[in-house]
C-alpha cells in the first residue's frame, strides 16, 4: 500500500520536531534512519494517527489522516517504549488485543494468536508471564500484537534497540518475513538494521529529511571518499581533528584509520569499498551531501 | 460483542490482582471489627445484671430522646464542660479536648441559665447553637454532634426494643446496622481500584497498544467500570452470606421468624450506590487530573465529611447513608422517601460520571495527538 507524506510538520510548543518532510513510500519494507531526536517517532505517531501534524498532508492509499479508525483498521503499532500488564500471560496479553482490535470471534481469535505466536517462536511460552519475559521475548510479543488485526501496513519503532545480536537477526528476519507481501516502516538509529533488510530509506537529521531513496544509491555517494590509512599512533588526534574518523584500530606500532575525505588523506592511504555505515555517519558529520 | 469481552478481561485481571484481595480482605476486617450482634437476645439473658433489676444492669443505651431529656443532658454536659473539665470536646476527623477562654466559660454559664429558664424547645435549639458556634464548631452542643447524646435504656425500654425487633425481624434490624458498616467502607475501599484503574495502561506503557485499536471510549470505560462494580459487589454479597447464616440458626434456636434476604437486601440497596459512585469518581477525578492518589485523597476527605452524623440524614449530600443503630425504625419510616431518593441519585450521578470519563478519556487521546 502507498503512503504519500506530503510537506509534513510537528511542533511542539516553539520547537520544531517535523519540518516540510515530503516522503513516497510504496510498500515493502522501508527504512527510517537518523540520530535520537531525528523527529522519526514522531513520524510514525502521526502516521499511526497517535498525532496530528501541524502542518502538511498524508495519504495511506485512498485514506487522509481524518479517516482515523479506518487508518487504524489497517494498521499495525509496534511503539518504541511499550509493555504489558505484567500479570496476564502472553497469550492473555494477545487475547485482550485482539478483543480491542474488535476480534469477535473466539474461535478465529484462537486460531490467530496461536499462528503468530508460533511465527514469533512464543507458543512454548503462551502460559509466561509478561512479567518474567525477556526484552527479546517482548518485543516479539509486540511484533505479534501489532500484527493481530492482519494489518496492511506496519509502522515499527526501534525494534532491536537493546537486544543482543542474535536476537537482532531473528527480529530482522520477522519483518523481512512480514515485508514481503505488506508495507512495513521500520525506524531505527541502528545502522545495520536498514543495511540488510530495507530496499529504500529516509535519513533523518533534527526533524528535516536528508536524504531518501535507494540503499544502493546512497552507498554509491561514499565511492572515492572513503579511506584506509596507516599513521603513526601520535598523530591519532590530529587525524581525528582533520577528518571524518570513522574508526581505527591499532596495527603493531602504527594505528589503522578508516576515514572520509574528498581527498587523498596522507601518503599510502587507500580508498576501500564503502558502507552504509560509512556514508550514514558521513553524512550526520556533514562531510558527505 | 466486545464490550463483554473487555469485561470478562477486567473481572479476570482483578481476581489477580493483590490489590483487589487485599481490599476485600480490609472490608471483611473492618466490618467484622464494627458489627456485632450485642443485644440481640432477651435483654434478661445477656445483661450483666439479673432480669428486672434494671438499676444493676445494662441493656444498652438510647439516642432517640425525648426533648426534656435532650435539654437535661445538654444541662449536665454544660456544667461538667465549664466546672470540671473546663473545656469541651471538639468532634470530627480527630477528636481533640479543649480548654475554654473568658468569653466561652461566659457563654457556658449564660446558657445554663438561659436552659433553666427557657420556654420552649425551638428556642433552647437556637441557644445551644448559638454556643456551638462561641465555641468554634463541631462540638455536641450544635446541630450536628448533638444527636450522639444517648441515655440508658431501662429494662422494660429494653424489652419493648427487643419486642419490636422480633416483630420486623432480626435480619431486617441488624441487615441495616451490618449494612451502615459495609457503606462506610464502600465509601472509601473501592477508590483504591478506581482511581487506577484506567491509570494503569499509562503506568504499564500499554496505552499507545490500546488506543491504536480505535475502540471507543464508553465501551472500553463502561466495561472496565461495571467489571470493577459486580466484583466489589459480589464482595459484599457474600460478606453478606456470613451473618445471613449466623442469624438463621440464631432464629431457629429462638424461634424467630428468619428473612433469608435481611442482610443480602440492606447490601444492594444501601450498598450498591455507594460502591457505584465511589468507583466512578475515584476513576473520573484521576482522569481528570491525571492522577490516582489525588482521586484517592479527595475520596478520602469525601467519607469522613459524610461519615457522621451516625443516622437520620439522607440528604442528596450524603453519598454514604448512615443507620448506625438498632432502633429506630420510626425513623427508617420517616426517611423511606429520602433514602430511595438519595440512592436513587447516585445511581444516576455514577452513570453521568461514567460517562464524562469516558468523555475525558477521549479528550486526552486526542489532546496527546496535539
Amino acid at each position: 500500500m502507498e503512503i504519500r507524506i506530503r510537506n509534513l510538520t510537528k511542533k511542539y510548543g516553539g520547537k520544531l520536531a517535523l519540518d516540510e518532510i515530503s516522503l513516497d513510500i510504496n510498500g515493502g519494507l522501508y527504512g527510517l534512519l537518523g540520530p535520537k531526536g531525528a523527529g522519526k517517532t514522531t513520524l510514525l505517531r502521526i502516521i499511526a494517527t497517535l498525532m496530528n501534524p501541524t502542518s502538511g498532508d498524508i495519504c495511506i492509499g485512498h485514506l487522509d489522516l481524518g479517516q482515523r479508525k479506518a487508518i487504524r483498521d489497517i494498521l499495525g503499532y509496534l511503539p518504541q517504549n511499550f509493555s504489558f500488564y505484567p500479570q496476564y500471560s502472553v497469550y492473555e496479553v494477545m487475547d485482550y488485543l485482539a478483543v480491542l482490535s474488535g476480534q469477535k470471534d473466539p474461535v478465529w481469535r484462537q486460531e490467530k494468536i496461536t499462528q503468530l505466536l508460533q511465527q514469533v517462536n512464543l507458543w512454548e511460552n503462551r502460559d509466561t508471564k509478561t512479567r518474567v519475559l525477556s526484552k527479546g521475548m517482548k518485543r516479539r510479543l509486540g511484533f505479534a500484537q501489532a500484527l493481530i488485526n492482519d494489518p496492511l501496513i506496519l509502522l515499527v519503532d526501534e525494534p532491536t534497540a537493546g537486544l543482543d545480536l542474535e536476537e537482532q537477526v531473528r527480529f530482522r528476519n520477522l519483518l523481512s518475513d512480514f515485508a514481503l507481501e505488506r508495507t512495513v516502516i521500520l525506524s531505527t538509529h541502528i545502522v545495520a538494521d536498514v543495511e540488510f533488510i530495507c530496499e529504500n530509506l529516509a535519513i533523518l537529521k533534527e526533524g528535516g529529511l536528508i536524504y531518501e531513496g535507494r540503499i544502493r544509491d546512497l552507498v554509491r555517494k561514499g565511492e572515492g571518499k572513503v579511506w584506509s590509512l596507516l599513521a603513526e599512533r601520535e598523530d591519532t588526534l590530529d587525524i581525528r581533528s582533520d577528518y571524518q574518523v570513522i574508526s581505527y584500530v591499532p596495527e603493531g606500532d602504527m594505528m589503522n584509520f578508516r576515514l572520509i575525505s574528498n581527498h587523498q588523506p596522507g601518503p599510502g592511504a587507500e580508498l576501500v569499498k564503502p558502507t552504509i555505515e560509512d556514508v550514514y555517519l558521513g553524512i550526520m558529520g556533514g562531510v558527505m551531501g | 460483542m466486545i464490550w463483554m469481552n473487555i469485561f470478562k478481561s477486567e473481572i479476570k485481571y482483578q481476581l489477580k490482582s493483590i490489590v483487589f484481595w487485599v481490599l476485600a480482605i480490609a472490608v471483611l476486617g473492618f466490618v467484622f471489627s464494627q458489627f456485632t450482634e450485642e443485644y440481640v437476645k432477651f435483654p434478661g439473658d445477656q445483661a450483666s445484671g439479673i432480669e428486672g433489676q434494671a438499676n444493676s444492669a445494662s441493656y444498652g443505651v438510647t439516642h432517640n430522646l425525648s426533648s426534656e431529656e435532650e435539654i437535661q443532658l445538654i444541662r449536665r454536659h454544660l456544667w461538667k464542660d465549664l466546672f470540671q473539665k473546663e473545656g469541651f470536646t471538639r468532634y470530627g476527623l480527630i477528636i481533640k479536648d479543649i480548654r475554654v477562654d473568658e468569653v466561652q466559660k461566659k457563654a457556658m454559664a449564660q446558657l445554663i441559665d438561659k436552659i433553666d429558664n427557657h420556654s420552649s424547645y425551638q428556642e433552647f435549639v437556637v441557644e445551644v447553637n448559638k454556643l456551638d458556634t462561641v465555641l468554634g464548631g463541631n462540638t455536641i452542643y450544635g446541630d450536628k454532634f448533638r444527636p450522639m447524646l444517648s441515655r440508658k435504656l431501662t429494662y422494660e425500654e429494653a424489652v419493648e426494643n427487643f419486642e419490636n425487633r422480633v416483630e420486623e425481624g432480626m435480619t431486617n434490624v441488624y441487615g441495616r446496622l451490618f449494612a451502615d458498616y459495609l457503606g462506610l467502607t464502600a465509601g472509601l475501599f473501592p477508590v483504591f481500584i478506581g482511581a487506577f484503574l484506567l491509570g494503569r495502561d499509562r503506568r504499564w506503557r500499554m496505552d499507545d497498544l490500546i488506543k491504536i485499536r480505535g475502540i471507543r471510549s464508553l465501551v472500553y470505560v463502561s466495561a472496565k467500570y461495571l467489571a470493577v462494580v459486580l466484583l466489589l459487589v459480589g464482595v459484599y454479597l457474600i460478606i453478606s452470606l456470613i451473618p445471613t447464616v449466623k442469624f438463621y440458626f440464631l432464629s431457629k434456636a429462638n424461634g424467630w421468624p428468619f428473612h433469608p434476604l435481611g442482610f443480602l437486601k440492606y447490601t444492594v440497596a444501601w450498598v450498591l450506590p455507594t460502591v457505584l459512585f465511589t468507583i466512578a469518581c475515584g476513576m473520573t477525578i484521576a482522569e481528570l487530573v491525571g492522577s490516582g492518589l489525588i482521586a484517592v485523597a479527595a475520596q478520602i476527605v469525601f467519607t469522613f465529611s459524610n461519615s457522621l452524623p451516625l443516622k437520620g440524614n439522607y440528604s442528596l449530600s450524603r453519598f454514604i447513608i448512615r443507620f448506625n443503630t438498632i432502633e429506630g425504625h420510626d425513623i427508617l419510616v420517616k426517611s423511606h422517601d429520602a433514602i430511595l431518593l438519595n440512592r436513587l441519585f447516585y445511581l444516576l450521578l455514577s452513570g453521568l460520571l461514567v460517562v464524562l470519563c469516558a468523555w475525558v478519556w477521549e479528550k486526552k487521546e486526542a489532546q496527546g495527538r496535539r
